[in-house]
Parts: C-alpha cells; structure tokens; sequence
C-alpha cells in the first residue's frame, strides 16, 4: 500500500483545464480492494499521475462504506467523497456494491436536503483492469468538486447554545422542539 | 396473545422466561414522535406489523439525534456542513434499511404494548385498556366470552380483562 501511495504523493502535475490551484481541496475516495484499489495500484505503476487532491481510502469492498464514513469525510475537511467500487454485479462479495450505491444515493439527498451540493458524493464503478478509468474518475470528481464553492464547516459545539444569532449559518440549523419534548420526558417518567 | 393455561404453567416454572408477545391486548397505544430517535426496535418487535420502517426519512431524526450513537455522530457531522434546513423527508433507496422514520398502522396494531416495553427512547406509552366501571365489576375471562360484560363501553372492550397486565407485566 505504501508504494503506490508514495507514487500518488509525488503527483504534481496540473490536470488539464482545471483553473483552480489543486492543493486547496481534497477528495477522499474510498476504494474497494478488489477493483478500484487495484486499478489505482496498476495506475501508480504505469507512472500515471493522479490529481495531487484525492486521497485513497482502502476498503474491503464498497459495501463497508456507510453514510456515517461519507458525511463524516465531507464534516472533517474534504471536499468531495467518491466511493469506486466493482462494476454492478461483479462485486467480489455479490452485492456490496449495490448497498454501496444505494448509500450514495442516500447520503445525496441527504446533502440536498440540508443545502449542500450532491455532486460532492459520488459512485464510480470499474473493473481491476481498468486503470485508465479510475483516473478518468478522479480527474471527473477533482474537475467538479474544483467548480464548486469552497465547503463551509460550523463549529464542533453544534450544542443547546443556539440562542446567539452571531452565526447565522450556525443559527440556521437549530434544535427542533428540543425542550418540550424533554419536558414531556421528564414529566412522564416522574408519573 | 393470551397465553394458555398450559402457557402459564409453562412460564411460572421458569422465574426469568417472559413471552415473546404479551399477555393482554387492548392497550392504547400513544406515540411521541419528538422522542423518536427512529432506531426500529418497535418495528423489529411488532407482532402484527404495525410500526415498521416506511419508504421515507425525516432529516430532523438526524440532526436531534442524541450524541453516542451512531445517529448522533451522523448527525452532528451533517450539521457542521449544513447551509439550510431540511424542508421534508426524502425519499429513501431501496437498500438503505436503517435509515427510515418508522410509520404507525392503527389499523393493524394489537395493542399488545410490546413496542412500548422495548422501545430505548421511551417514546411510545401503553395505556391501560379502558374498562367500563358501570358494568359488571369482576372481568371474565376471555375464553368464556367476555365481552357481554363491556360491551357498552369501549371499542376496544375485546379483551380488557387483563386490564391489570397493560403495563407489559405478566400476570399468571
């Protein structure tokens, strides 16, 4: 694992037509060792450069990746999150790459609900002899996560405190009938 | 169910055992669903199918979720990059099992109350079938036809006679 990822790490190069400076944000991909992990390992030894912003995750298969992983990559300071799993129906495990899709999609619209662009989450599929693929696929994923607007992230204490209005973005996620209902708790279980 | 009378000889033998559904039926079932955190663990219990996880989710479940669980750190990541809130539920993929609001069929429910016992967030409250007081005061019980008794009181006069065991206890 080491060696291609010290390969991928020396990476410099500009992806073509990209204007955005490439340091500045990062891709997490969660890569399933089957398939895309080993396409990315093929690509590292043909000395194909990947865009310097994507950071491999290895999985055993994409089925392992859960909505916690992907929202909790995007909360953390990446970017975009991509999952490169197995073409659909070759999954090593049957059907890890279809729950894997499934997930995506969910944790799409769970980003479009909360106003965040769905774009940033995204599914790949592709076979072990694939290498140009999976390159392609980063380059697709480093290329829209760049057009978008930078990610913005509150603070950790998203917590009771959300009288202060100094935050709006803050403020605009606040609890939902957060004390009647513990309220309503405290009452019933004294009774 | 009622158990049998075999049942209850069963059961008094071993101290610990409690059947796998409960001893009366007839409780009425109140919901709080600003206390549920939407886990399934009703939907998991239920005899008759009553809770079960629907084809939708409520947002709100995640970002209220209580820090510790697995919801709860979803959620608490989700809120560091929201920019809005949630204007509904959305719609949920097929494979995605867990991520569900649990929806409430009156219509099927027993009113067993074992929701009630095992829900974790104490959302749900079985409440005690309701007996007429006017009628005859001493229940019978239901496998010599009970219901002549009651029969002008309550809708759910079924089974109130073991009006006793409504808080989920068992009672020989």
């Amino acid at each position: 694992m080491t060696a291609e990822r010290s390969n991928h790490d020396r990476t410099t190069a500009e992806p073509s037509g990209s204007t955005h400076v490439t340091g500045d944000r990062s891709i997490v991909a969660f890569c399933c060792r089957e398939c895309a992990y080993a396409a990315a390992d093929a690509s590292a030894n043909a000395r194909t450069s990947l865009p310097p912003s994507v950071r491999l995750v290895l999985v055993p298969c994409t089925g392992r990746v859960s909505p916690l992983h992907l929202v909790t990559a995007l909360a953390e300071g990446a970017d975009g999150v991509m999952v490169a799993g197995c073409l659909l129906g070759q999954c090593h495990y049957r059907e890890g790459n279809f729950n894997a899709v499934d997930r995506v999609a969910f944790v799409q619209r769970l980003l479009e609900s909360v106003g965040v662009e769905p774009e940033r989450c995204r599914m790949f599929t592709m076979s072990a002899g694939e290498p140009p693929k999976f390159v392609a696929a980063v380059k697709e994923m480093d290329r829209v996560i760049g057009a978008l607007p930078p990610l913005q992230r509150h603070d950790t204490s998203m917590s009771e405190d959300a009288g202060d209005a100094a935050e709006p973005a803050k403020a605009a996620v606040r609890t939902r009938a957060a004390t009647p209902a513990k309220a309503a708790a405290a009452t019933r279980g004294a009774a | 169910m009622p158990l049998t009378n075999r049942g209850h000889e069963i059961l008094g033998r071993l101290p610990t055992a409690r059947p796998r559904t409960s001893s009366g039926i007839g409780c009425e079932i109140v919901r709080h669903e600003e206390l549920c955190v939407g886990c399934g663990t009703c939907a998991k219990n239920c005899p008759s199918g009553a809770s079960r996880r629907g084809d939708t989710f409520d947002v709100w479940q995640l970002l209220d979720a209580p820090a510790g669980s697995r919801r709860g750190a979803l959620g608490a990541a989700l809120r560091r990059i929201a920019r809005r809130e949630p204007a509904g539920p959305i719609e949920v993929p097929p494979r995605v099992t867990v991520y569900r609001t649990i929806v409430y069929d009156a219509e099927l429910c027993l009113g067993c109350g074992t929701c009630a016992r095992n829900c974790p967030a104490d959302a749900i409250e079985a409440l005690a079938p309701k007996l007429s007081m006017t009628g005859d005061a001493t229940p019978t019980l239901p496998t010599t036809g009970g219901g002549a008794a009651t029969s002008s009181a309550t809708p759910n006069a079924a089974a109130p006679t073991l009006a006793g065991a409504a808080s989920g206890e068992v009672t020989p």
